[in-house]
């Protein structure tokens, strides 16, 4: 594996690491920079940071950087659904529950409606803040229902299905991303961060 | 394994609607962190802060600094720790004056949508721009080129 700050100057990757770290707080409404994740007391910076450690003292071998950028992104949604776990486990679990695969199914196979706790946290809540962002821009609503309705992911099928092209649907992810972190800037931070 | 599964799922969502991590380049990298309200030189002296405490611990433990570690703040050092030499105290000079004036083009740059100094044509609010208006604007970014000639001529006599 080549060594990543042989082509890119440790600048770049920390740049890389944390832009990405507060796309995930922002997509899952955890707020901007200086708020901390609840019951982890984290920030976006302090995930980063932790991802970048790692690579530098060879806890991560060397790697490419989307590796980094996964190896984040599912550091953080760990982390919460822990942190949800933690803070839900008064509540009951979906009746039916299936400990085994942690979905609750109906006697015809297929999937209900009824969902474990930490899937009501992550994945619905999820799908609501991606439908609030876009609110009111037509072509990026389109791109949103194409993903969560149609299960659309790859932008050749997204394009074709709202009868356009790959770039254009590239472009509107582009914007839907600016939205997310601009917007997530302006909005009050969750919890803001004690002073280090 | 079930987290595993979950988390691939949301990451395809999360690509399909935002982008993937192989999309992210890095002047996106660094339009997100504009957006984020992020400085990016603040937050590079900061990693750089964190990562010589973590050198620290190496060294205490009488154990060598790992060979990453050790490059990555000596790229660091060179844009966020204090400058060593008189060599690298001019650069960073000559780094945050291109700053202050990258700062100053910019917004006249995205009007245009050109790398030259240019205002945008609905100034004032018109959609011509007369002629008095342009012979002023003409002054001012010829004495903007030249303030940053001279500047640049004073740091090499500095140097020199």
């Amino acid at each position: 594996m080549p060594n990543l700050l042989a082509e890119a100057d440790a600048c770049a990757l920390i740049e890389k690491l944390t832009a990405h770290a507060l796309r995930v707080f922002a997509e899952q409404g955890l707020g901007g920079k200086g708020t901390v994740m609840p019951g982890v007391g984290k920030s976006a910076e302090d995930f980063a940071y932790d991802i970048l450690a790692q690579y530098l003292t060879g806890k991560i071998k060397n790697r490419d950087v989307p590796y980094l950028l996964t190896a984040l992104r599912n550091d953080i949604r760990d982390k919460l659904k822990s942190s949800a776990h933690q803070t839900t486990d008064h509540l009951p679990a979906s009746p039916q529950g299936d400990p085994d695969d942690g979905k609750t199914k109906s006697l015809d196979g297929f999937q209900s409606q009824n969902k474990r706790v930490d899937d009501l946290v992550c994945e619905k809540s999820y799908e609501e803040r991606a439908r609030n962002l876009v609110a009111g821009e037509p072509d990026l609503q389109e791109l949103v229902e194409a993903v969560l309705d149609l299960d659309l992911h790859k932008p050749a099928e997204i394009a074709e299905a709202l009868g356009t092209t790959a770039a254009e649907i590239q472009a509107r992810k582009k914007r839907a991303k600016r939205r997310l972190m601009v917007l997530n800037n302006q909005e009050v931070p969750h919890e803001k961060q004690e002073s280090k | 394994m079930k987290n595993k599964n979950r988390n691939e799922r949301l990451n395809s969502v999360s690509d399909a609607l935002f982008g993937s991590p192989e999309e992210l380049s890095d002047a996106e990298a660094a339009e997100d962190l504009k957006a984020a309200g992020v400085d990016r030189e603040e937050l590079c002296a900061r990693m750089y802060e964190r990562l010589c405490i973590e050198a620290k611990q190496y060294r205490l433990q009488d154990k060598q600094v790992p060979p990453l570690l050790r490059k990555a703040l000596e790229d660091l050092r060179k844009r966020a720790g204090p400058p060593r030499t008189s060599e690298e105290m001019n650069d960073r000079a000559d780094s945050k004056i291109s700053k202050i004036l990258e700062a100053v083009r910019a917004p006249l740059c995205q009007a245009t949508g050109e790398g030259g100094f240019a205002f945008s044509v609905s100034y004032r609010n018109k959609t011509v721009q007369p002629s008095k208006d342009q012979q002023i604007i003409e002054k001012l970014e010829k004495r903007l080129t030249k303030d940053m000639e001279e500047e640049k001529e004073k740091e090499k006599d500095h140097r020199g």
